[in-house]
This record gives C-alpha cells, sequence and structure tokens, in this order.
C-alpha cells in the first residue's frame, strides 16, 4: 500500500498508512496538482514619514516590484518588535466622535496592494492603552509577496 | 553541486538551493515527504448582492473545512489588507463623507458552499467585494 506516487502526472503523497491512490483529500499531505502559493519577493521595510493621505495618522513605506504582475499578487507583514514579539493581526480602531467632525478606521497595519508594486501603512501609535501593548508600532516590518497561485 | 534532491522508496525531499538535502533541517525542505502542505486551490472575487447581504460562492469538493484568506477588494486594481484605512468629515446626522467601511463574515455550509454575508454602514461608504483565496487543509 504506496502512501507516494510519483509518476508523469506528477507527485502526490498521502499521510502514512493511507494508500495515495484512494486516500481522501483530508489524508493528502502534497498533491501536485494544485498550485503552490510561491513567494516571490521576501524582506524587510522600515515605515517612515510621508505626505499624503492619512499622513499624520500612518508612516509609510514603498515596495516596487522588479517585475510588476500579471495578476495582483498576495503580501503579508509582521512587524519586528525591539522585545521579540511581532505584530500580523488587524486589530483596528473605530474613531467616531460624537459631534460634527472627522471619522477614522484605523487598522494598525494596512497593505495597499498593486499589480506593481504595494505600500505598508503603519500607525503612529498604538491602538490599546493595555501595558501589554505599550510603545510604539515598530519601524522595521518584514514582508512575503506571494504571486497570484490561482490564476 | 550540492546534493539538494532524494527520491526513494521511502523519501521524497527536496531542500532548499544551497542546503544539502542530507544535512537540511526542518525549516530547510521545499518538499519533505512527512510534511503537510497548505495548498491554495480557489480563488474567486464575492460581492455583495444588490438584493440582499449574503451570497453562496460554490467551490470545488476538495475539503470541507478550508483555510480561507480574504481581501477587501477597492477597485479592480487594488486590495488593501486585513482592512482599508480610511477617514471622512461629516456627523452622524449627515454621514462621513470618505469613510470606508468594510466588514464580510463568511461560514462553512459545505464542502462545495461558502456562505459570505456582507455588512455595510449607511453612514459611510462601503466595500462591497473581497478577493477569496482557498487553501487545503488536511485532516
Amino acid at each position: 500500500m504506496p502512501n507516494k506516487r510519483i509518476s508523469s502526472g506528477g507527485i502526490k503523497i498521502a499521510r502514512p498508512g493511507h494508500d495515495v491512490d484512494t486516500a481522501g483529500p483530508g489524508n493528502i499531505l502534497f498533491d501536485s496538482s494544485f498550485p503552490a502559493a510561491k513567494i516571490r519577493y521576501t524582506g524587510v521595510l522600515t515605515v517612515g514619514d510621508y505626505s499624503g493621505y492619512m499622513d499624520d495618522r500612518y508612516r509609510r513605506a514603498i515596495y516596487t516590484f522588479p517585475q510588476s504582475f500579471a495578476h495582483l499578487p498576495i503580501v503579508f507583514a509582521a512587524s519586528q518588535n525591539s522585545d521579540g514579539s511581532s505584530d500580523q493581526g488587524g486589530f483596528y480602531k473605530n474613531a467616531i466622535p460624537l459631534s460634527p467632525g472627522t471619522a477614522r478606521y484605523l487598522p494598525l497595519y494596512t497593505i495597499d496592494i498593486y499589480r506593481d508594486r504595494f505600500e505598508l501603512y503603519v500607525l503612529r501609535y498604538r491602538i490599546s492603552s493595555s501595558s501589554s501593548w505599550q510603545g510604539l508600532p515598530a519601524d522595521n516590518w518584514k514582508f512575503w509577496v506571494l504571486s497570484h497561485p490561482v490564476a | 553541486m550540492v546534493k539538494r534532491c532524494i527520491i526513494d522508496g521511502s523519501k521524497i525531499r527536496i531542500s532548499r538551493p544551497g542546503v544539502d538535502v542530507d544535512a537540511a533541517g526542518e525549516f530547510d525542505f521545499l518538499l519533505h515527504e512527512n510534511h503537510l502542505y497548505a495548498q491554495p486551490y480557489f480563488a474567486a472575487i464575492v460581492s455583495k448582492p444588490s438584493d440582499g447581504d449574503t451570497t453562496i460562492l460554490n467551490v470545488p469538493e476538495v475539503t470541507s473545512d478550508p483555510i480561507v484568506l480574504i481581501f477587501p477588494v477597492r477597485n479592480g486594481d487594488m486590495t488593501s489588507f486585513p482592512f482599508p484605512k480610511s477617514q471622512g468629515s461629516g456627523s452622524n446626522e449627515t454621514g462621513w463623507s470618505g469613510l470606508l467601511y468594510m466588514a464580510v463574515n463568511y461560514r462553512t455550509l459545505s464542502a462545495t458552499q461558502i456562505e459570505f454575508r456582507f455588512s455595510t454602514n449607511s453612514r459611510s461608504d462601503n466595500v462591497l467585494s473581497c478577493y477569496v483565496l482557498l487553501l487545503r487543509r488536511a485532516n
């Protein structure tokens, strides 16, 4: 009962103890008939001041892709905090005033993704006053750019 | 040249470029016969229907419990992840011009159907579409 098969059609691997030819999708570890989310670019960006939309609330870094994508890519980012922790979640604050003025939706960070670049915006201050969330958001953010896997 | 590939009766392994496959560590493999790969298998743009808040996406039958990634679509040439930032002037009575609201929930109905529910805010602009990517999840 083989749990692996390599043929001209590709590579398929089932969990140990499962027959690769009869195993259900939940027991397949790898199947080359599915695409791969390939990481095209990765690195670290440092956010800084800029002039433009919401520049009083955010700092920004721009990464221009060496080669533009035919389809919008997928981009993830994670902060590199000085204490070794990392902000990755999408927590955000609704800042809606009770009286006339300016209302804001403020994610801790947001990535505007285009075919030729992405722009990383990081809030200038912490959203929570909890003692475990003190300090400013990090300057340096690691990023991963994945090509559109199912185009 | 560094040896990077093993294919025999019990092993299918490919290491990173420059790493000897026989000496590779846990995170040095591009492919390993014992590792689980969360491979993407479906992508689509999902939009709020004009006549309601809920829409059902039909997907291939691969797993009953996919990993679902959602990217708000600002327009055809831009997405914002995880949420767009925005601001707008106005009031709760008149609305907030330029404020961009985005809220979408989903639940898996079956291995072939995922339901998306869009929430909108009448006092702001709304993001009404999202790019959805499904990743295969093994048991």
